[in-house]
């Protein structure tokens, strides 16, 4: 194989390198939080598909600046579960409550999620955005309250592979989230408890 | 090789205070929210550094005092001065953890290590026949953190310590690069890891 040949496909390969796609599969553990309990309540969760099992894929403006595909899996959900039920239990929906217990119907979207890359800010770290729309609703669905919740995370690259930043900021924008919900949650639901009687 | 770098450390004591063998401290840096840049390795230097120093106290890790006390102590929802604190304190549950814990002061953290000026010029090339490089690249680091001794059943900073370092690292190369870098940031931590071992131990 001569030299020119030699450099052709070394030029070829790091081309595809640089354009190749990423593929990132998104877990994060999110602690118990440390909140009141309310064991007069129980509540039913509904998500929307995107929460439930999202595989985020760019969209063509973003493609042209990092190409990436993300698999959140059941990551938004189970944060989602862990918070709400750390303030009261979460009841299957096919279930009928305990009668002691007072039932609020909580449902959760995604409204957004975006994020920049070092390409794309001009810096050396990813940023990541998360916003919730959560509904809640008393058993026989009359509205109750709406909270909008965000969760922001930045990871510098560092030390870090690409990959790597970027998913750490993924896990600290849902870890952010949690925390805004834990407090927001904490806020609110004595009021939501009154509401219900 | 290690580059010459100059240290500077303070201490400020506001009032009086004491910490037994039972009583734990822990390390939090300020959010990046606030426009604080404290870089992760770095809260984990000072929290083995101050382990490994004295036996006096006990130290919590950052991470595990923020599993514990989760949501409460997260970069965006951590208080980010004094005045803060009281309206985290006023949390029941958040006081009962700590007490039992034996939590007795909080250090809060800021500060980062940047690089103020490089110049130079160093070039790298490769062949069929070797490679090497030629040249002189020289950049100045400062790394500047600070530490605020919070005293949580009084509510009040009892002090501040802090540690400056700057440094001149340099590469230069003739066929081989040889780096001769000035640690700034890992002398920031032994500084400020020795003054608030001695800080606690006045």
């Amino acid at each position: 194989m001569n030299n020119a040949v030699k450099k052709i496909i070394i030029l070829q390969s790091l081309l595809l390198i640089g354009c190749g796609s990423q593929n990132l599969v998104i877990e994060t553990y999110i602690p118990k939080p440390l909140v009141k309990k309310y064991e007069s309540i129980t509540a039913n969760l509904t998500f929307d598909e995107e929460i439930k099992n999202f595989i985020f894929t760019p969209e063509q403006l973003q493609k042209r600046e990092a190409s990436v595909e993300i698999n959140f899996g059941n990551t938004q959900a189970k944060l989602f579960e862990n918070i709400f039920s750390s303030f009261f239990p979460i009841n299957a929906l096919e279930k009928n409550p305990d009668e002691s217990s007072k039932l609020i119907l909580i449902d959760i979207k995604l409204d957004k999620f975006e994020y920049l890359t070092p390409q794309m800010a001009a810096n050396q770290k990813y940023s990541v955005w998360f916003k919730y729309s959560i509904q809640i609703q008393d058993k026989d669905k009359r509205a109750i309250d709406d909270w909008i919740i965000t969760g922001y995370g930045e990871q510098e690259t560092g030390v870090f592979s690409g990959d790597e930043a970027f998913k750490r900021a993924i896990q600290i924008a849902l870890r952010d989230t949690g925390a805004n919900l834990s407090i927001k949650a904490q806020d609110e639901l004595d009021k939501i408890t009154d509401m219900i009687g | 090789m290690i580059g010459c770098s100059t240290t500077r450390v303070d201490e400020e004591v506001n009032t009086a205070f004491t910490i037994s063998g039972d009583e734990s401290i822990v390390l939090l840096s300020n959010s990046y929210h606030t426009g604080n840049q404290t870089e992760l390795d770095f809260m984990d230097c000072l929290n083995s550094s101050i382990s490994k120093k004295q036996n006096t106290f006990e130290i919590i890790p950052t991470r595990q005092f923020q599993n514990l006390f989760y949501p409460w102590f997260e970069p965006s929802t951590a208080p980010q001065n004094i005045e803060d604190l009281p309206k985290i304190l006023s949390n029941e549950l958040i006081k009962n953890q700590l007490f039992e814990m034996k939590i007795k002061y909080l250090i809060k953290i800021t500060g980062e290590t940047k690089t103020n000026a490089s110049s130079g010029a160093l070039s790298c090339a490769a062949g069929p026949g070797g490679g090497g490089c030629f040249g002189f690249a020289w950049w100045d680091d400062t790394s500047a953190y600070n530490a605020s001794v919070w005293d949580l059943s009084q509510e009040t900073s009892v002090g501040n310590v802090s540690a400056n370092v700057t440094g001149t690292s340099m590469i230069p190369a003739i066929i081989i690069p040889i780096p001769i870098l000035a640690r700034t940031q890992s002398n920031a931590c032994e500084g400020l890891s020795d003054q608030i071992v001695s800080f606690f131990s006045n």
